[in-house]
């Protein structure tokens, strides 16, 4: 049986999801698991480096966690997150070798290293520059390097710390045995003082094997195969199989999304204003051809750019929804020719689509077929979102949404238009609900984005101010209505922050201003006034 | 219609006077022109304040260039105007069977932003809003024109703040809106602090007014008590109208524009407290609800 001998490296990430815990948020360093609910209460399904300190395991009840460790944070798992996690991480992984698979069942990735180690050295500098650059990012990781998948895996999950870096050399072999019989000797040599369980096999299986007293794969090797094949199935025995090498095993490897680029190589360098306008014509009418034979859409356009002397430019168009509209391109790259410096030339042009999405005709004809229905005219409104944006930059065009905070400044946010959602949201009443209790205490039509220190007079330490000076302007109140209390968050925020006062003042000539006193003077604290805002 | 009658009869005893007859020809026509003008170009929405409407010759009139101007010190007044026009206009639409579009709303370059909860406040859903928020004022001037040309908005709001420019950029700028705006049928309110610009439909300034008076009557008392927003609104110019001079109030539960009626009776102390014109007692035609 020819086998042809690989050279794998797998990488398990025993710790994948409190790594990203801890990379998006700055948590406090304390043991946290991550629990999925089952019939009878939460089980845990992944851990920290710290819960496992602390014997945590994965498949514990919770609540047999929390007596192990009081100081247990609790997340809800999500298994989307790792699986993207092990995508990206097994595209990232591609700067290797070619070939590169996911393992979503126990988180790990596998790459094809044959060919490639050389560049690095020796398979030894590569993995050493993997783990090094894992490491840099947080991951946690284990990893080993064989000829074959089964004996990676198997390495990476049950070998000793101080052994799971375990490739087998291939200089040094005695020359009197082909290689093939080198590598298989050394594999079952490694292998037999591994846990059944390292065999990738089902748990009923493994367990019914640690029964009969069969712990070891070693235990298993030397055994007949035709009673353990009777009684474990076939499973057991493929797997000893893939393992050692004896029976082929391969992984389908990932595959990279293919990026929507044209590109432009010029000859001599352009530098005329006409020529640059008719370059990024070009390419839009390149990309838009690009796009339709591929039925795809694009929301982002990248141009780029490359000087003569290799420095290279990018200049971003986002689109509000998907599209491979020529004349749409056009007219939002039109504007973009005049910003394009050409110093001493521009040797070469790109324009890439991101965020592509597939757009048959089919969905085409049902976007249509709504839009019409709907009695917005949201095709040049969609266009008038994308023209601002081309022309005066992202984000600067933006919808008012309504939060439910008593915070008056985390009580609204700005969101990225949707022309497509535009008519739902019109005739959603999330601010009108807000409006009765808006009668009820009153908010300013401006708010200041920071609230600006003011001096006051007040005649009593609870009473409205009756004068204040702003930007060296003395204002004498006449009229004020208050106070209205909203304290801070005491569970999100430092435990400094004082309660606000919020009064609405009117000075004598008729404008309102919205004031308010940090600190209750009932609890002797210090207070200082601001302005917030300004009524209509 | 009661000028039209006088000239009438006046033409019927004038009838041999050969002077009076071309002026009556050139007249008339005028007239018919304007009529032509205002009947099929010009789609006003009534305030629902006689005596500004009259003023306005009919109301604002829709798909064209307003000017709206305050000091910037108080901004929060002009905005609180504009936004209540709004609130008309859009009901104004669905009245007539239209569909109301989005209102864009070009906010100054300041600290203090557009907050929706106010503007919610007042009866205007600032879900229909589309804020477009850039930092430098001629680069949202330049692309005004842009916006005003898109078809199916309701209204253009642009603020310019208090930005420095020539005659005759804003003369340009005025009229290349005009222009779009009468095209796409986009009404425009340009808000901010006075400028000698010409070519607007209509220019406004907008003051807030106060509501402290001495309590002398029930409606005074009851504007004491009112929180409800009340400007010093001054019509400059109006094309087809002449100016006007008035307090106003927006009723917030209603939702209309009340006309605060100032009576004669003056009080000494609020006269020394106040600088400023307003020291009349106001009283509101209506009763209140």
């Amino acid at each position: 049986m020819a086998v042809t001998y690989r050279h794998i490296i797998y990488i398990h990430f025993p710790y994948l999801a409190a790594a990203r815990i801890r990379r998006n948020t700055a948590v406090a360093c304390s043991p946290m698991v991550f629990i999925q609910p089952v019939n009878r209460g939460d089980r845990v399904v992944a851990r920290c480096s710290l819960a496992a300190r602390y014997g945590l395991s994965v498949g514990m009840w919770l609540a047999d966690a929390r007596v192990l460790c009081p100081t247990l944070q609790t997340h809800r798992y999500d298994i989307a997150a790792d699986r993207a996690d092990l995508v990206n991480l097994a595209l990232w992984a591609r700067r290797y070798a070619p070939l590169t698979a996911c393992d979503h069942q126990a988180n790990g990735i596998w790459i094809d290293v044959a060919g490639a180690e050389h560049l690095f050295g020796d398979v030894r500098g590569l993995m050493a520059d993997c783990a090094w650059r894992l490491r840099q990012a947080g991951l946690y990781l284990r990893m080993s390097a064989a000829p074959t998948c089964g004996a990676a895996w198997a390495f990476s999950h049950y070998a000793r710390p101080g052994t799971h870096v375990s490739y087998i050399h291939t200089s040094g072999r005695p020359s009197s045995v082909t290689p093939q019989e080198s590598y298989r000797a050394e594999i079952c040599q490694k292998l037999s003082p591994l846990p059944i369980a390292a065999l990738r096999i089902a748990d009923d299986v493994s367990s019914a094997l640690q029964r009969t007293g069969l712990r070891l794969i070693g235990d298993i090797m030397l055994k007949p195969r035709a009673p353990l094949a009777a009684r474990f199935g076939n499973d057991l025995l493929c797997r000893l199989d893939q393992a050692c090498g004896d029976v082929q095993e391969s992984f389908y490897p990932i595959k990279p999304v293919q990026p929507m680029i044209v590109q432009r190589h010029f000859v001599e360098p352009i530098a005329a204003s006409s020529d640059i306008a008719l370059m990024i014509s070009y390419l839009a009418d390149d990309t838009a051809r690009l796009l339709y034979h591929s039925g795809m859409a694009t929301c982002c356009l990248e141009l780029g750019w490359q000087y003569v002397d290799g420095d290279c430019r990018r200049k971003y168009i986002y689109i509000s929804r998907p599209s491979r509209d020529r004349a749409l391109f056009q007219s939002l790259l039109a504007g973009i020719s005049d910003s394009v410096n050409p110093e001493f030339g521009i040797e070469k042009a790109w324009m890439k689509a991101h965020k592509c999405c597939p757009l048959t005709p089919v969905t085409q004809a049902i976007s249509n077929m709504m839009a019409s229905t709907d009695d917005l005219n949201q095709e040049s409104y969609a266009n008038l979102i994308d023209r601002l944006m081309a022309r005066l930059g992202y984000g600067t065009v933006v919808h008012l949404q309504s939060v439910a905070s008593w915070q008056p400044e985390a009580a609204q946010q700005t969101v990225l238009p949707d022309p497509a959602r535009y008519s739902a949201s019109a005739k959603s009443s999330a601010w009108l609900q807000n409006r009765s209790n808006a009668t009820a205490s009153p908010r300013p039509i401006r708010l200041l984005t920071h609230p600006q220190r003011i001096d006051v007079v007040v005649l009593l330490p609870d009473h409205p101010p009756d004068q204040f000076v702003w930007q060296r302007c003395t204002y004498k109140l006449i009229k004020a209505t208050g106070p209205e209390l909203i304290a801070p968050l005491w569970w999100v925020v430092a435990s400094g922050t004082k309660s606000r006062d919020y009064f609405r003042v009117q000075d004598d000539h008729g404008a309102r201003f919205w004031l308010y006193r940090e600190g209750l003077p009932e609890r002797s604290e210090s207070t200082t006034w601001f302005l917030h805002g300004f009524f209509a | 219609m009661v000028n039209k009658q006088q000239n009438d009869t006046s033409y019927l005893s004038h009838k041999k006077d050969p002077d009076f007859q071309t002026t009556f020809c050139l007249e008339s026509f005028k007239r018919r022109i304007a009529k032509l003008d205002r009947q099929i170009l010009k789609e006003s929405m009534p305030f629902g304040i006689e005596s500004l409407d009259l003023a306005l010759a009919g109301g604002l009139a829709l798909g064209r260039v307003h000017m709206l101007c305050g000091i910037m010190r108080e901004n929060a007044a002009v905005t609180g105007f504009v936004s209540c026009i709004l609130v008309r206009l859009l009901k104004h639409l669905s009245a007539g069977g239209k569909a109301a579009g989005p209102i864009v709303w070009c906010p100054a370059s300041g600290h203090d932003g557009l907050y929706g909860h106010g503007l919610a406040a007042l009866g205007l859903n600032p879900a229909q809003l589309l804020v477009v928020d850039t930092p430098n004022p001629t680069s949202r001037l330049a692309a005004l024109d842009d916006i005003v040309r898109t078809d199916g908005l309701t209204a253009v709001i642009a603020e310019y703040g208090d930005v420095q420019k020539s005659p005759d950029y804003w003369m340009r700028l005025i009229r290349r809106l005009q222009l779009s705006a009468e095209a796409s049928h986009t009404t425009v309110f340009l808000l901010g602090a006075p400028l000698s610009a010409s070519g607007c439909e209509t220019v406004w300034h907008v003051a807030p007014a106060r509501l402290a008076y001495h309590a002398s009557t029930m409606t005074a008392v009851r504007l004491q008590q009112s929180w409800h927003p009340v400007w010093k609104l001054t019509l400059q110019r109006a094309r087809g109208g002449y100016s006007f001079y008035s307090h106003i109030e927006w009723s917030v539960l209603s939702e209309q524009f009340m006309e605060l009626v100032v009576s004669t009776h003056t009080d000494t102390s609020e006269k020394s407290l106040s600088d400023r014109a307003s020291h009349h007692v106001l009283a509101a035609p209506q009763p209140f609800f």
